[in-house]
């Protein structure tokens, strides 16, 4: 899932202060299970301003909408009649939801209320941790269900560097060596062998704004057509 | 101001704990502060940061939330998910300039009337320094929860 | 090749320092330590931006030496700063400088540095790199051919911390399969540290020079007799002498090892 935290007060009350009517609208998928911008988080923000807004004496109304998903069109559509009465929209989705939701509503301001941190898992209560960086092109067959990309700082492809000091990271002593990991899953499941292999220089064509097209849905998206 | 300030005190407390501390505190004629308005609740654990900020804005001087004692809850760890999620509004409260000591959680067992009648006074103690929540002196707005609709 | 394989290469006990770019515009800078050191040890080993601190460019600081010193130097390059662009035209500067020894590392990571928030490159991994030099030995980059070939002696390093020590061999296998020449360990507190990789099944036939640091306030003492120790005992094709933080120490190091 996508994992976020809410930006700090200030910065959100700061943005939003000069508008009137200030809609805070919430996303009922990855930033609601990480309790950071759903229908909860929505209301809890809202009442915070609202009360920051009498403290300061500044004439502001605030509502709360929530939808399934800021990334998906249909589901954004639900909130046309809320946003038609706001001055601005604080979106607490993630920065691909904001980002629809401001093409969706492209007259309303639409101000971003978190920070969207990683690809991560729920490791048990309220706490998330990264684990992929999309990069496309997948090595976990290799690295044994563990990412060298998104758990070592630098990304080694073939092996630790120097830095590994018992198993632990030279950037933080309490970070697991990500290859120390590898090692010892390739280990358990008998594939030690995989790490023989040289990994090749990737590719970072990752970095160009990505698009994909389902193989069904190729003939309607295509150039043609 | 002009008019007396008598601080308003909420306690959103837990049925099987608090709740009868106080009660027995009343048989046992403890004094404490008077001005203390109590919500029962089956559990601390169904306190949630939208409750204690809606209490502030509807002009609460202070808020206290008082359930089992660690390791007693009825429900296993409703009072520990209170005492985080208390935690965590007092973190919103110091955003807003408010003040997270306008908030506390409490433990405090079924017997324990005097340690109930301890933490209003310590709780009405502190509204006395801390002063009036300004949001409860502004006048209230249509549709806004007025503390008096709590009370009831 | 060049004299530090030759040395390497003849079996010598061989013994290199450490040397900082200076962190100012000024090549002049490096010239007293240079010139007191350069004849006496086997290589100077012109750091990159050690500990990610930014320092003067290590491979104009290596020109200057070769230029204006006797030291046989080794140029560090890091993965860290540069992409495989940057890597290759270093590499091509360094080779048009007369510099015939590098040593391609990662770099300690932006994080231990004094600026913790710059972006840290690592397009290509060491592995990798060295995989780079020696294609440009060929005449070659990762695209294609180029207007003529650049070799140098490499150099790699080599973790002697690993968990578990088997760790540190699957990396030392591929540097060397990559063309890595010779080996520097990560700085050792005591022989024992290189037990673990003299017992990797690669290490027998390998040149491997360990890391000696020696903070400012330390006693000199110590680390005089674990080279002598590593020397005498042959766990060791030489010494890598290093003093971050008063590099003048170095010579009283070098003077009292010879």
């Amino acid at each position: 899932m996508i994992v976020a935290e809410r930006k700090p007060f200030e910065e959100i009350a700061v943005a939003a202060s000069g508008f009137r009517k200030v809609l805070v609208a919430g996303c009922g998928t990855c930033v609601a299970v990480c309790l950071t911008g759903g229908e909860k988080e929505a209301g809890i923000l809202a009442t915070q301003l609202d009360m920051a807004a009498q403290l300061g004496e500044r004439e502001q109304v605030f509502s709360v909408g929530c939808v399934e998903r800021q990334c998906d069109r249909e589901f954004l559509e639900e909130l046309g009649p809320q946003i038609a009465e706001a001055d601005a929209v604080i979106s607490l989705a993630c920065g691909a939801g904001i980002q629809f939701l401001a093409e969706a509503y492209p007259d309303t301001p639409v101000l971003s209320g978190v920070n969207t941190t990683f690809i991560g898992v729920n490791e048990d209560v309220g706490v998330w941790t990264e684990r992929c960086r999309s990069c496309r092109d997948c090595l976990l067959t290799l690295t044994g269900g563990v990412c060298p990309i998104a758990l070592c700082p630098k990304g080694m492809l073939n092996g630790p560097c120097g830095g590994a000091d018992k198993g632990k990271c030279e950037t933080d002593q309490e970070r697991d060596c990500a290859w120390s990991v590898i090692y010892r899953r390739l280990e358990n499941t008998g594939r030690l062998a995989n790490l023989d292999q040289l990994i090749e220089a990737r590719d970072h064509r990752d970095l160009l704004p990505g698009r994909q097209v389902h193989p069904a849905y190729q003939r309607r998206y295509s150039a043609h057509e | 101001m002009g008019e007396k300030y008598e601080p308003k005190i909420l306690a959103l407390i837990c049925t099987y704990c608090t709740y009868t501390a106080a009660d027995m505190a009343g048989s046992m004629r403890l004094q404490y502060p008077p001005n203390v308005r109590v919500i029962k609740l089956l559990c601390t654990g169904k306190v949630d940061v939208i409750y204690l900020l809606e209490a502030f804005k509807a002009g609460a001087d202070v808020v206290m939330v008082s359930g089992c004692e660690i390791g007693d809850c009825h429900f296993l760890e409703g009072n520990l998910r209170a005492k985080e999620r208390v935690a965590h509004a007092k973190t919103l409260l110091d955003d807003l300039g408010l003040g997270g000591d306008r908030l506390e959680m409490f433990h405090i067992g079924a017997s324990d009337a005097p340690k109930w009648a301890e933490a209003v006074e310590m709780m009405n103690r502190r509204a006395l320094e801390l002063g009036p929540n300004p949001l409860g002196r502004k006048k209230l707005q249509a549709g806004q929860t007025n503390i008096e609709e709590l009370r009831a | 090749m060049s004299k530090f394989s030759d040395a390497l290469a003849g079996g010598k006990f061989v013994v290199t320092v450490e040397m900082d770019p200076p962190r100012g515009p000024a090549l002049g800078d490096m010239d007293a330590l240079a010139n007191s050191l350069g004849s006496k040890v086997d290589a100077v080993v012109v750091s990159d931006n050690r500990g990610a601190v930014a320092r003067m460019s290590p491979v104009l600081a290596a020109h200057h030496l070769i230029k204006h010193s006797q030291a046989e130097v080794i140029l560090t390059l890091t993965c860290r700063d540069r992409n495989r662009l940057a890597l290759t035209s270093e590499m091509l500067a360094a080779a048009a400088g007369g510099v015939q020894n590098l040593l391609l590392v990662s770099g300690d990571f932006v994080t231990l540095g004094d600026q913790p928030g710059s972006r840290p490159v690592y397009d290509l991994d060491s592995v990798q790199a060295l995989g780079l030099a020696s294609l440009l030995a060929q005449g070659r980059d990762f695209s294609g051919e180029l207007a003529a070939p650049a070799a140098f002696f490499l150099g790699a390093s080599l973790p002697v911390a690993t968990e578990p020590p088997a760790l540190a061999g699957i990396k030392f296998a591929k540097k060397l399969k990559a063309g890595a020449g010779y080996f520097m360990t990560q700085p050792v507190s005591g022989a024992a540290d290189l037990e673990a990789l003299a017992q990797l099944p690669m290490a027998a036939d390998t040149k491997i020079i360990a890391g000696l640091e020696l903070g400012d306030d330390q006693e000199a003492g110590p680390l005089l007799e674990l080279a002598k120790e590593l020397k005498s005992g042959g766990k060791a094709s030489g010494v890598h002498l290093a003093c971050p933080a008063n590099p003048q120490r170095l010579a009283e190091l070098v003077d009292k090892l010879s």
